[in-house]
């Protein structure tokens, strides 16, 4: 009898996640949905576009999620816009400098303020470091942290586990990252609109 | 833009916005193609002062 009880409590736990404990999401997304986009306004033609390669980890405690942290890498190749030429530009050492610095990084060390937005949604400012062509700097932005619990397997058929989506937008300065820094102010805007949308995936 | 007009210059990547129905993430794909942009306008008009001014002048010719 008691270890029916016992039993049955185990499995209540287990199905409100109590033992779940901190998780290693990677997010190399298989199915490329994951993007950096961004948007550049300026008075000739605004420049928008996304990349795609996305890759890193983060370790993700349900019940500790003010605790998250980990890298998320950007392959600088991947960024893509509509215009080749504009492409080869971007890629080029006066912009992003692809060869030398081939990606961008976001190291997040912790999220403060978090506030529950739902049924595994916090809401908070993420606190860490971004580092692009080389210039690091500090990085603090309101993010969404989306816990799907069991929906793996609704990406990767066949598979059991959770996955995280971290969510956010950030506006930076290209002068503050030596993107072509002073130059082309009157064509191209300073300002970059980034918006993050990452999936990372969590076996269990 | 009405019907589709845009404003920009020429494209080369076609681009698909879509939103992932899982996660609700927003998304692109991008496929080769082309779309014109004003550009293809400015040699329209282009075009067509030449012809233009050629039929005038040809026209003033016929006349004189």
């Amino acid at each position: 009898m008691i270890k029916r009880i016992l039993g049955t409590i185990t499995g209540i736990l287990l199905a409100f996640n109590v033992f779940a404990g901190s998780a290693t999401f990677d997010f190399t997304d298989p199915s490329g949905v994951s993007n950096l986009s961004f948007d550049m306004t300026a008075p000739v033609e605004s420049i928008s576009g996304s990349a795609d390669g996305i890759s890193g980890s983060i370790d993700f405690d349900p019940a500790k999620p003010e605790a998250t942290n980990g890298t998320i890498s950007v392959a600088t190749s991947s960024l893509m816009v509509p215009k080749g030429k504009m492409r080869d530009h971007i890629m080029g050492s006066m912009w992003m400098d692809a060869k030398k610095y081939p990606e961008m990084t976001f190291k997040l060390s912790g999220v403060s303020g978090l506030k529950a937005a739902g049924d595994g949604v916090f809401k908070g400012q993420a606190n860490g470091t971004m580092t692009v062509k080389g210039v690091a700097k500090e990085l603090n932005t309101e993010v969404t942290i989306k816990h799907l619990v069991g929906k793996l397997g609704a990406k990767l058929p066949g598979k059991k586990g959770d996955l995280l989506v971290v969510s956010g937008t950030l506006i930076v300065n290209r002068d503050a990252f030596n993107i072509n820094a002073g130059q082309k102010l009157d064509k191209v805007a300073n300002d970059i609109h980034i918006g993050l949308n990452f999936i990372g995936y969590s076996e269990n | 833009m009405l019907g589709g007009a845009r404003a920009g210059f020429t494209d080369t990547s076609i681009v698909h916005p879509y939103i992932d129905e899982i996660t609700g993430i927003e998304s692109k794909k991008y496929e080769d193609g082309l779309v014109p942009g004003i550009e293809f306008l400015a040699v329209g008009f282009l075009g067509f002062a030449v012809m233009f001014g050629t039929a005038a002048f040809l026209e003033n010719k016929r006349q004189s």
